[in-house]
């Protein structure tokens, strides 16, 4: 059991390395020149389930076993690593001196944040919840790893399926989940329920933190205070359908990711448009989170796009800028076109078989 | 919202589902509050992050006519709910909450006072997600106890690998997220069905539906003929039930030739003989993969 606790913490620690050191290389790509910690980890979750996309869809629809997938993801992890070092070697060493100086300089501050996020995460992680969906999301990273096989079984039944569930094809979060539980060996439910939700929890606080910095500043007090009444509205705002009921509950699950980490993140993306409303980095921001947000949902497809122009609209007109509402369409075409392909599923227009035709399975 | 439909409802319907999506919490007239303090007393800067967004979610998110025009493109009742997930509630009120504690220069003790009075508010109108208990994980998987056990006494019995079983509604759930060389003989819809009442004796009656048939034993009490009931074990594969310690359906089974095969604190665990058992073998790709240049 405390091997497992130390192992889950790791994990964590893991995850949001893996996101820092994605960010990282999309900052240096980008020729940013101050490292930014917490942006880097932000930018680089929604990079990582970007990159992920790309082989897991490849070996999945060429019906290849899961370990090709872990083994290729294996591969990427080191070369992302190894690039981002090479490329941000210097930006960090400076970068991490920084952090330690800022830690402690504002030790009461960092010491009390942590302590915030700390509490949340060990009241969700160590808490039993019975959710519905977990049969199908879990289980589905269940059933791909007992059967080395990527959505060809059903979760709910364990049974063969003949055709890929075009809802849930493109959202390749849980197949992530599989594949590092192939990785690392651990069970699914511990990755999920365990690890990802803490890693949620820290990256939902992040997000806070963003916004926090952006509108008090450098009150590091405010901010602290706003952390900790965000804490308390997520735990108290419940019923079955809030967000915040998926963040504490159902906190491993893509849907919550969409609602709590990807709409603030968007508010945040729109508080930096609203600084600077020509800033390119910011709209490549938006279509990062966009992007990466069809991964983790496909609920994300009609909500991102509904959410980027609640914001967009309101900035357009403040700015009288139809660029800003030009550029924001150009960052949610992904979901649109995960929308419209759903659309197209659902019409019976186009299917993805779990066999090829040719061996006469369907 | 299952329960809440656009074409009954019409215009109301908007209404039913902020109040369904509230439950017991008055967050979203906080937010209003919160608005309206912004408007009044909070910068420019303020108003152009959260009023002027909060206005276009006004006039279309929270407009009568906005889910019933979209429904007529997509079928949105089920998940229309999603979209109050746009408006910033968590961040806008702890915002605020914030920003008011920090409003005037007060002493540190005063601001302590203020704090605690906003915090004890938020919890006051809202909902405690562990309003019914928090109830502590039992093991490193987050599962019951008896779902490792009724997983490990279901294996340690079988002859095969993936053998098949129908559970009662949590197990049935639950199971496969813990150990999913446990196959079930009904998925998650049919179930639901089950639940609602939904198979008629019509579906009984008829050919095939050979899971809605062992639903309707399982969750529905339905002592159906033996012979239509080992059918369905057959025609699905069913070797294992398990089923309450307190099911009144143990005595039905027990007539109709299952064996009690395992026992957990609350669970039964009951099984068949199979006429003509089908092992359950994985899809072999091999042939595919070496048709395949990649």
């Amino acid at each position: 059991m405390t091997i497992q606790i130390v192992l889950s913490i790791v994990m964590i620690l893991v995850n949001i390395i893996l996101y820092f050191v994605f960010g990282s290389l999309v900052m240096a790509i980008n020729k940013e020149k101050p490292l930014r910690a917490t942006l880097s980890v932000l930018v680089g979750f929604f990079v990582y389930y970007c990159l992920f996309d790309i082989p897991c869809l490849i070996v999945m629809l060429h019906w290849r076993p899961l370990s090709v997938l872990s083994m290729t993801w294996a591969v990427i992890l080191v070369l992302v690593v190894v690039i981002s070092a090479v490329m941000s070697f210097t930006r960090w060493k400076s970068g991490f001196a920084s952090l330690t100086q800022y830690v402690r300089e504002n030790m009461a501050f960092c010491i009390t944040a942590v302590a915030i996020v700390a509490v949340q995460m060990i009241l969700i992680m160590h808490a039993y919840e019975f959710t519905l969906d977990a049969a199908y999301y879990v289980a589905n990273v269940t059933t791909s790893l007992r059967t080395n096989t990527m959505n060809i079984y059903d979760p709910f039944t364990g049974d063969w399926q003949n055709h890929f569930e075009t809802r849930y094809l493109f959202a390749t979060y849980t197949m992530n989940d599989a594949v590092m539980c192939q990785l690392t060996g651990i069970h699914p439910l511990l990755w999920t329920k365990t690890i990802m939700s803490g890693t949620a929890v820290i990256l939902t606080n992040i997000v806070y933190y963003k916004i926090g910095r952006k509108l008090f500043g450098n009150s590091n007090g405010k901010i602290l205070l706003m952390l900790f009444f965000a804490g308390v509205l997520n735990f108290f705002y419940i019923s079955t359908f809030t967000s915040s009921n998926f963040m504490t509950t159902r906190t491993y699950e893509g849907k919550s990711l969409v609602g709590n980490i990807v709409l603030p993140m968007i508010l945040y993306i729109f508080i930096c448009l609203g600084e600077d409303h020509k800033n390119r980095k910011y709209y490549l921001m938006l279509f990062l989170t966009c992007i990466g947000s069809t991964i983790l949902s496909s609920s994300s497809n009609m909500l991102v796009p509904a959410t980027v122009a609640v914001f967009a609209l309101p900035l357009a007109i403040r700015k009288k800028s139809i660029g800003v509402l030009v550029k924001s369409a150009l960052c949610v075409l992904p979901c649109l076109f995960m929308m419209v392909m759903y659309v197209l599923y659902v019409k019976g227009l186009f299917v993805f078989y779990t066999y090829p035709p040719l061996f006469g399975k369907h | 919202m299952q329960t809440l439909n656009v074409q009954e409802s019409g215009f109301l319907y908007i209404f039913k589902c902020i109040g369904l999506y509230s439950g017991g919490c008055l967050y979203l007239a906080l937010y209003i509050a919160a608005l309206i303090f912004l408007f009044k007393k909070g910068t420019k800067r303020d108003r152009e992050i959260f009023l002027y967004p909060s206005l276009v979610l006004l006039f279309t998110v929270f407009n009568p006519v906005f889910p019933v025009a979209i429904n007529s493109v997509f079928d949105i009742n089920k998940e229309y709910y999603r979209f109050i997930w746009i408006t910033p509630v968590v961040i806008l009120l702890s915002y605020t909450a914030s920003k008011i504690v920090f409003e005037n220069d007060y002493s540190k003790g005063k601001r302590t006072i203020i704090g605690a009075a906003i915090t004890c508010i938020l919890m006051g109108l809202g909902v405690s997600v562990y309003a019914k208990g928090y109830t502590p994980a039992a093991n490193i998987y987050k599962m019951p106890e008896e779902v490792l056990q009724v997983s490990e006494m279901i294996h340690n019995h079988a002859n095969v690998e993936y053998p098949r079983a129908l559970c009662d509604y949590n197990m049935n759930m639950e199971i496969r997220q813990y150990d999913a060389s446990i196959l079930l003989a009904a998925d998650r819809e049919q179930y639901m069905n089950a639940v609602a009442g939904q198979i008629s004796d019509e579906m009984i009656a008829s050919e095939g539906n050979y899971p809605e048939k062992l639903l309707a034993m399982l969750v529905m009490g339905k002592e159906l003929d033996f012979d239509v009931f080992k059918e369905a074990l057959d025609a699905t594969n069913t070797e294992y039930i398990v089923l309450d310690h307190y099911s009144r359906m143990i005595y039905y089974l027990e007539k109709a030739g299952l064996n009690k095969v395992g026992e957990t604190q609350t669970r039964v665990i009951m099984h068949y003989d199979l006429k003509d058992p089908k092992k359950f073998e994985l899809a072999d790709y091999s042939e595919v993969w070496k048709e395949q240049k990649f």
